[in-house]
């Protein structure tokens, strides 16, 4: 999986749990939980969409790996191809 | 609720519908907001997330003035490790005051005190469950007296839990870096909630005091408090939109 298909897949899990986001204005180095104010329901819901898009198991450890949407393609760019 | 009591009390302002503020309102609010809140509420894709941005920043400035002379505007805030909002520069007269914000499609809720942490939760409990969190997510505990519930009382009950566990996070101050399944809320017919840890979580469920509430019969509070001796009464009080916005 390329990163450019890692990134689609992360904006698509972002935006199907808060489509209050807009792709286009996101920069892509903020941290968006608070960017966005989302809330850990949101996050949690993040999460489980990037598990079920992309198989990958994250713990609670790593969300912090995931806290913008660079950080969250490089996290998952090396998990997809440890 | 006066702002002189609150070392004895915790204070917990609810405001509803910012959702519908009028642009003239919100005009007026954004003047209290810094550039950053500002800029931060402008990114929303939808008018309503842009109003419930820019009346929830200026509801939490204008309520903090509440208890210190300093102006609305003049507020400063940074966040700690974890993500969470505290204040920034503390000037003498705000020494060790607390807050906690939440908020729900329909309503704001800003959680005060002094001297301990404190963390408030408000959810809409209408709001579209997409994913099992519970399942995944609680402890044990948790999940067994959620699936005893009938099946139409689940959706409150999960509610009942989540915004507990929620304010908990919160008033550590951690967010999910704490493992919601590490902890486990127990819902008391006759009194308050209770916590109680797994040995993974190194904390002591007499130094928390809960408190919840129903602020309409769509939306559901819960607020944690650090106990330093004496349960605080938590005192609750919604404020009409054209107070805050004139």
């Amino acid at each position: 999986m390329t990163r450019d298909e890692i990134r689609t897949a992360v904006l698509h899990a972002l935006t199907s749990v808060a489509p209050e986001i807009d792709p286009q204005r996101l920069d892509p180095d903020s941290v968006f939980r608070q960017a966005y104010d989302l809330d850990s329901m949101d996050v949690l819901n993040f999460m489980i969409a990037l598990h079920a898009s992309l198989d990958v198991d994250v713990p609670e450890s790593d969300y912090v790996k995931l806290a913008s949407l660079n950080s969250a393609v490089d996290y998952l760019a090396g998990r997809l191809t440890s | 609720m006066h702002p002189s009591s609150l070392p004895s009390e915790a204070h917990v302002w609810l405001l509803a519908g910012a959702e519908d503020a009028a642009a003239s309102q919100l005009d007026g609010l954004a003047s209290l907001l810094h550039e950053e809140e500002r800029t931060r509420a402008a990114r929303y894709l939808r008018a309503v997330d842009r109003a419930r941005s820019i009346v929830t920043r200026a509801l939490l400035r204008l309520t903090l003035s509440r208890y210190a002379p300093v102006a609305p505007d003049a507020w400063r805030f940074v966040t700690n490790r974890y993500g969470r909002p505290e204040l920034a520069e503390v000037p003498r007269s705000a020494a060790g005051l607390r807050f906690n914000v939440s908020h729900t499609e329909g309503l704001i809720a800003i959680a005060v005190a002094r001297d301990r942490d404190i963390g408030v939760d408000v959810e809409y409990i209408e709001r579209r469950l997409t994913h099992d969190i519970a399942g995944r997510f609680f402890s044990p505990a948790e999940v067994h007296d959620l699936r005893q519930q009938p099946a139409e009382a689940q959706p409150r009950v999960f509610f009942d839990y989540w915004t507990l566990k929620e304010s908990y996070i919160k008033a550590r101050g951690m967010g999910l870096a704490l493992p919601l399944e590490d902890f486990s809320f127990h819902l008391r017919p006759d009194g308050p909630p209770t916590i109680s840890f797994a040995p993974a979580l190194d904390d002591d469920p007499a130094r928390w005091q809960f408190a919840q509430g129903w602020p309409s019969e769509h939306h559901r509070l819960a607020v944690a408090i650090e106990r330093r001796g004496e349960d605080l009464p938590v005192h609750i009080a919604s404020l009409p939109l054209e107070h805050v916005a004139r």
